[in-house]
């Protein structure tokens, strides 16, 4: 012990001489201070730290040069070879390495404790920030702090600076993110984030931190340590080799280096909240997609709603929990049902506080055969999960719509609606009349579309219930309840008016140029924008719920300017068309419309085919046409092939108005 | 105590550093002379624990070290030919460092230290930083570092190398004091000092070894074949050009008195002399 803390403080002496590297080290520290002091408006709570990659490589960079000069420094100073003769030869090689450890500990606790600070700017949710930015500083900047210096010193233990220097640069190169690829090797080589610039789906996911993240920097830590105690082997002469401790070291760096190998294999994979998103569609198995495509008769429902009351569980990772209380009145003697999506289990049913196990699941329904007549009380226990493209449920974050069945749904629905050309969309569900809602969460703080706050309780009337988790701003500006990222939230805030009634105004063009007028569905504001992470979503970024709009945040990222706002809902504008005037939820069996509609309406208003000719074509090829899946689609590809067959710009955009008009699923009482 | 080196050998890829060395050692100080490249400095890493031998066998006071090295290492002090230390620390933190790596307790540790400092003239340099001090306080250093510890077995390698004569007979009064009780192995190849310090001596070229009883059987290698003659000094090239000339020096007359290394008598006048310590050692080196 008394060897090892002399060698420590020796070691820690020699390092805070080493002033010409300390003082890059704390640059690092001005300029996350300045990054935080002067772009706090801009940035959300975590992003300067999620887009300080390059300060992460800059450190590795110092630490090879703190482990290339600590091994320097003892050939240079021709004190070795009087240290080899003394005892504690691995005593003090532990201690070097425990030395470098401690100083990059310090530095990140330093670092981690000023992020938190800087992010927290009110002081308020310490713990909540910390527990996120301690963790990921741990791992993202000084695992691979002392990985980079255990590699560094002992290759300039090992080799001539001629042959050592390059190794070390092609060592940095590898795991630096420069080589930008995708594959699984360059994934597990990749020291840094996965993304030198943070992934832009993650804004309000916090700082990510994954088991695939961990075990890419153990696996290279490991490494690390396994070289290091080869390279202090190497130096040894055979019949030292021999003596116990060199057999304990030996080992430690054999069982070391093993341990890494499935620990680097396993990082090869995503495991990345972004990435995984693109990847999971697991969903989608021949059963789903072939029952997608039968045809359906849509229930009545039977009662109606007066109150549901949510309590979110507390469960952790992707399972979602909740019990649910339906009051409902006006029921008939017929069964009711629920449409429940299928990945959640019922866990068990009570009616009017009496368990009823006599409840059917079938698919996305619950049946109850023999409910009570007039007023009844459902309570139902429900636990799932959910695939990325109907929802996000993690750790820390949840986006529930309430036009997608994650909670019951009064009545028989068809949850996915079948696209010509292989693709599927999740049909609306929630379009009918408001009801009254209680919701309680025990996941944490929530947002919901209940009222504007941010908190566990809400109380309020809505066609369903939204709930939104994770870093995001919430507020009321100017009657609008706006929700984004914080980065979002600020930049935005003074434009976000503009949105509702530039969509309102593409809305009415609309109307007027199909002819119609809107019918009791369509609300006279949107008043309510949440811009929520709908990546990988199936309905692509923009979702239009009676009053509410869901807009992709990853499409607003740059900085407000009206201009700005004007382009990104123009480039929205043919898909919240089609949210407004064919995904109503109203049950229709076509699977063109879907798939042509926002094209038409460009069409239409030009005059011009475009590609429609030959994406018509292609149709018609082998096999093609087994897409069509009802028989009203038959129809509408003759209607399409008038279309193709038009000769001059107007009769392309007359023919193109009478087919929108025709799929339009609202009231078209004009 | 004893040191008894037997058979020891150690190659280099095909050359033979050290073949078949042989050396018996007991209390005080004895010197290794040899020429650059003998295989001096092989021979101490291999005591010090820093190589290992290919084969042989080394006994101390009749423990195998090379199978005890790690209990070995408390008992050695060692001075390497090139002694330095981290320049940024101190004189003392280098030497309290070392102290600690010997397993040497703190306050024995400062008094030990303090100790060592005085023997070797050191003092006054304590709290300086290593990087200020000149080559030969360095040096001082290096010897005052083996000595911590008052280790069993203390082997210096080119110990006056870089001092200057005040300290160069410092140094001899010190080592002669700390061997009363321990065995030194002095490696040099600087004739006076072996002379005048050490109690044996062994002779090393080519990783090949020779024990001397005393230095009269080293002078005696020479004995017959160092000649003494006057010359005039014009002739000194012609000499030199056929015998190996060992010393010269002017008498009164300006002619040239010198001291030749011969197998037979170069002239009629030249007269056999008693060899010295120098004329024995190189006799050896070159037979």
């Amino acid at each position: 012990m008394m060897v090892f803390k002399k060698i420590l403080t020796l070691e820690t002496k020699l390092f805070i001489r080493k002033y010409y590297l300390i003082i890059p080290m704390f640059l690092s520290f001005l300029y996350m201070f300045y990054g935080y002091c002067i772009m706090k408006d801009r940035l959300d709570n975590f992003s300067f730290i999620r887009t300080s990659g390059f300060v992460m490589m800059v450190l590795t960079i110092l630490s090879m040069c703190f482990g290339v000069i600590n091994a320097r420094q003892d050939k240079d100073a021709k004190f070795e070879e009087v240290l080899d003769t003394l005892p504690s030869t691995w005593i003090r090689q532990m201690a070097k390495v425990f030395t470098w450890s401690v100083c990059s500990f310090v530095y990140c606790l330093v670092l981690a404790i000023f992020c938190t600070v800087w992010v927290d700017n009110g002081l308020n949710e310490l713990g909540k920030y910390a527990l996120q930015v301690a963790p990921y500083i741990f791992v993202n900047f000084y695992m691979p702090m002392v990985s980079t210096w255990l590699i560094a010193y002992s290759v300039e233990k090992t080799f001539n600076p001629k042959l050592g220097w390059p190794i070390l640069l092609l060592i940095w190169y590898v795991i630096s993110p420069i080589k930008n690829g995708s594959s699984g090797i360059s994934l597990m080589l990749n020291q840094f984030v996965e993304e030198p610039h943070g992934n832009p789906h993650l804004l309000h996911y916090g700082l990510e931190m994954n088991i695939g993240l961990l075990s890419r920097k153990l696996w290279f830590l490991m490494f690390g340590m396994s070289v290091y105690i080869f390279a202090n082997l190497f130096r040894l002469e055979r019949r030292n080799l021999r003596n116990t401790k060199a057999k304990i070291a030996g080992t430690a760096a054999i069982l070391l280096f093993i341990g890494a190998i499935p620990l680097a294999a396993f990082s090869t994979k995503y495991h990345s909240q972004g990435k995984m998103r693109y990847l999971d569609f697991g969903i989608w198995n021949d059963k789903i997609l072939e029952q997608a495509k039968e045809r359906f008769e849509e229930k009545y429902c039977n009662g109606r709603i007066k109150l549901l009351h949510l309590e979110l569980g507390d469960s952790k990772g992707n399972l979602l929990e909740y019990y649910a209380k339906i009051n409902i009145d006006n029921i008939k003697n017929e069964p009711v049902i629920f449409t429940l999506y299928r990945s959640f289990a019922i866990k068990d049913v009570k009616i009017n506080g009496t368990e009823y196990n006599e409840f059917v699941r079938d698919r996305d329904w619950i049946i109850i055969q023999d409910p009570p007549e007039g007023e009844a009380e459902i309570e139902i226990n429900v636990s799932g999960r959910l695939s990325y493209a109907l929802g996000e449920v993690t750790d820390r974050t949840l986006l529930l719509r309430p036009d997608f069945p994650w909670y019951p749904i009064l009545g028989k629905h068809k949850v996915i609606l079948p696209v010509l050309t292989y693709d599927y969309l999740t049909n609306n569900l929630s379009n009918g009349k408001p009801y009254d809602i209680v919701l309680k969460s025990h996941r944490g703080n929530v947002i919901t579309n209940l009222s504007c706050d941010i908190g566990t309780e809400f109380k309020g009337q809505a066609t369903g219930p939204a709930v939104i988790q994770g870093d995001y701003e919430n507020g009321n500006i100017g009657g609008i309840h706006f929700v984004a990222p914080p980065s979002i939230y600020y930049s935005y805030k003074e434009y976000i008016s503009i949105v509702p009634d530039l969509l309102m105004k593409y809305r009415k063009e609309f109307e007027d140029s199909v002819g119609i007028e809107a019918d009791y569905n369509l609300c006279d504001k949107y008043n309510k924008v949440f811009l929520v992470n709908l990546n990988g979503s199936m309905n692509g970024s923009i979702l239009v719920n009676q009053k509410e709009l869901y807009l992709d945040y990853s499409s607003w990222l740059y900085p407000a300017s009206e201009d700005g706002i004007r382009r990104s809902c123009e480039f929205l504008r043919p898909m919240f068309i089609l949210e407004c005037f064919w995904r109503t939820g109203k049950y229709m069996e076509s699977s063109v419309a879907p798939c042509l509609f926002p094209s038409l309406i460009e069409i239409a208003e030009t005059g011009e085919k475009k590609d429609l000719e030959e994406y018509y074509t292609e149709w018609w090829g082998e096999g093609k046409e087994k897409q069509i899946v009802w028989e009203n689609d038959l129809n509408d590809i003759y209607e399409i092939e008038r279309l193709v067959k038009a000769e001059s710009k107007d009769e392309v955009s007359k023919i193109a108005y009478e087919i929108l008009r025709k799929w339009i699923t609202v009231n078209k009482s004009k | 105590m004893r040191l008894k080196i037997e058979g020891l050998s150690k190659s280099y890829k095909k050359k033979k550093a050290l073949d078949s060395v042989n050396l018996f050692i007991s209390n005080g100080i004895y010197g290794l002379l040899g020429p650059n490249g003998a295989g001096k400095t092989t021979l101490m890493r291999i005591l010090a624990g820093l190589i290992a031998p290919d084969e042989g066998r080394i006994e101390f006071d009749g423990e195998d070290v090379l199978k005890n090295m790690d209990k070995f290492r408390y008992k050695i002090g060692y001075l390497p030919q090139e002694f330095g230390c981290y320049k940024s620390i101190t004189v003392e933190e280098c030497l309290d460092t070392i102290g600690v790596l010997k397993g040497i307790r703190a306050p024995e540790r400062k008094k030990q230290i303090e100790q060592v400092l005085a023997e070797v003239n050191l003092s006054n340099e304590a709290k300086k930083k290593v990087g200020a001090l000149s080559g030969g306080m360095r040096r001082r250093l290096g010897i005052a570092q083996a000595m911590l510890g008052n280790p069993a077995f203390i082997m210096v390698d080119e110990p006056t190398a870089g001092l200057d004569p005040e300290e160069r007979i410092r140094f001899r009064g010190f080592i002669r004091r700390v061997a009363a009780n321990r065995v030194v192995l002095l490696s040099t190849h600087i004739i006076e000092d072996i002379k005048n310090n050490c109690d044996g001596l062994a002779l090393i070229n080519n990783g090949k070894v020779k024990q001397f009883d005393g230095f009269e059987e080293l002078e005696n290698m020479a004995k017959g074949k160092v000649w003494k003659m006057v010359i005039n000094s014009n002739d000194f090239y012609k000499i030199e050009g056929k015998y190996k000339i060992l010393s010269t020096n002017t008498n009164a007359d300006n002619n040239l008195e010198i001291r030749v290394y011969s197998e037979e008598k170069p002239s009629e006048d030249a007269e056999a002399v008693q060899p010295t310590v120098e004329e024995g050692y190189l006799t050896w080196i070159n037979a």
